[in-house]
């Protein structure tokens, strides 16, 4: 009782100010998050996929999305073409291959690399990547907030899209990644017999490195598939630990206004309001913040 | 707690405004973390800087004062950072 006393009520032995609002208690609630951090790396190093995103995302309705965004602004709706989801899906197989988030892969190899893999000629093309989403329309939402990505979406210059959709684990954690295609193709391309993708992989011969990247995404979506159930939301844990220590320092904060205004307190200290105003807004920043990353 | 607000009217609009402001960028940039976590910290030195510059204008400063805020922006900020990394 001593101790929560200690913690939450001003008095002459915690200098008037209560306990848990005092740096060494703060730096100890940051240890809390950073002992946390570490537990989430060593179970991820453990046990890859544990910790991840679940997901229930499909090309298809990615696609349809685009369009139904795409005829809001008039423009006509883009045709999906095998040779741009194959070079989706050949795209996110190097991501997960070589456990990157970017369109430039560390070796250099740009997104332009994967449509010629895929043999698709094109005169324009661009590319949308999304992350951790668990439906599709929250990855064209995000897509839609973001001018870059927006500026793909409407571009009226494209008339064709592609789009993978893979599971796998990026850096020790299960994630679907959503890789979306776009382009124009080049009249020599428009001209000659359309191809499939699955022609078009059997007639080039394929480099070492993308090949590989294709089999580890395969081995990796059927790894997945036995523990999609059992993934445990990292984003869940850590905003329950902050919702929980923010809750503590306002609980704090108007206990310790209480017994300043009842015993006429006078001292030198922060204004209690700003703080528990500065903590709510950290709060529901944080609260709100929502799964899925764009690139 | 409230009176306190009210003994400096143009300090506190001016912090409120600052928060909506801060709130407003934070979920404009929505999945893309990297942003939110600069907003964070944008937010955490703002507070930090209201707090001094408020109390050296009330005359009530003291340099433990200036601890508080920034240990309290400090503590924030880690846990914003901490949460948007899982992003």
């Amino acid at each position: 009782m001593g101790f929560i006393k200690q913690l939450f009520v001003p008095h002459e032995k915690n200098n008037y100010r209560a306990g848990i609002l005092k740096p060494s208690i703060l730096a100890l609630f940051v240890g809390v998050f950073l002992v946390n951090q570490v537990v989430m790396n060593l179970v991820v190093m453990a046990r890859p996929g544990v910790l991840g995103y679940n997901s229930d995302i499909t090309p298809e309705l990615i696609i349809s999305l685009t369009n139904k965004e795409r005829e809001k602004q008039g423009l006509p709706a883009l045709e999906e073409n095998s040779l741009l989801d194959e070079a989706a899906q050949r795209k996110g197989a190097d991501m997960f291959a070589f456990n990157y988030w970017a369109h430039t892969s560390p070796s250099g190899r740009d997104p332009w690399d994967f449509f010629k893999e895929a043999g698709y000629n094109y005169v324009v093309a661009g590319e949308n990547l999304a992350k951790d989403f668990s439906n599709p329309e929250a990855v064209v939402e995000a897509w839609m907030k973001s001018p870059t990505h927006k500026a793909n979406i409407v571009d009226s210059r494209f008339k064709e899209i592609g789009v993978a959709v893979i599971e796998g684990n990026l850096n020790g954690y299960k994630t679907t990644l959503v890789i979306q295609h776009f382009g124009a193709p080049s009249a020599a391309m428009v001209a000659a017999k359309p191809v499939s993708a699955k022609e078009a992989l059997a007639a080039e011969p394929q480099s070492a490195e993308s090949t590989v990247a294709a089999s580890e995404t395969e081995t990796l979506v059927s790894g997945t598939e036995n523990i999609a159930n059992s993934v445990i939301n990292p984003l869940a844990i850590n905003k329950g630990i902050g919702g929980f220590l923010f809750g503590l320092i306002v609980g704090a904060l108007i206990v310790d206004t209480y017994f300043v205004l009842r015993n006429k307190v006078h001292r030198f200290s922060g204004r209690n309001i700003a703080h528990v105003g500065f903590i709510a807004l950290m709060f529901f920043m944080i609260l709100l913040s929502q799964q899925g990353v764009v690139n | 707690m409230i009176s306190e607000a009210r003994k400096h009217p143009i300090d506190f609009t001016a912090l409120i405004l600052g928060f909506i402001f801060l709130a407003y960028t934070f979920f404009l940039y929505q999945h893309e973390p990297k942003l939110q976590i600069i907003i964070i910290w944008a937010a955490a030195a703002y507070y930090f800087i209201w707090g001094v510059v408020h109390h050296l204008l009330r005359d009530d400063f003291h340099p433990k004062v200036a601890v508080e805020y920034f240990f309290m922006a400090l503590f924030a900020g880690w846990v914003g950072t901490f949460v948007l990394r899982m992003l």
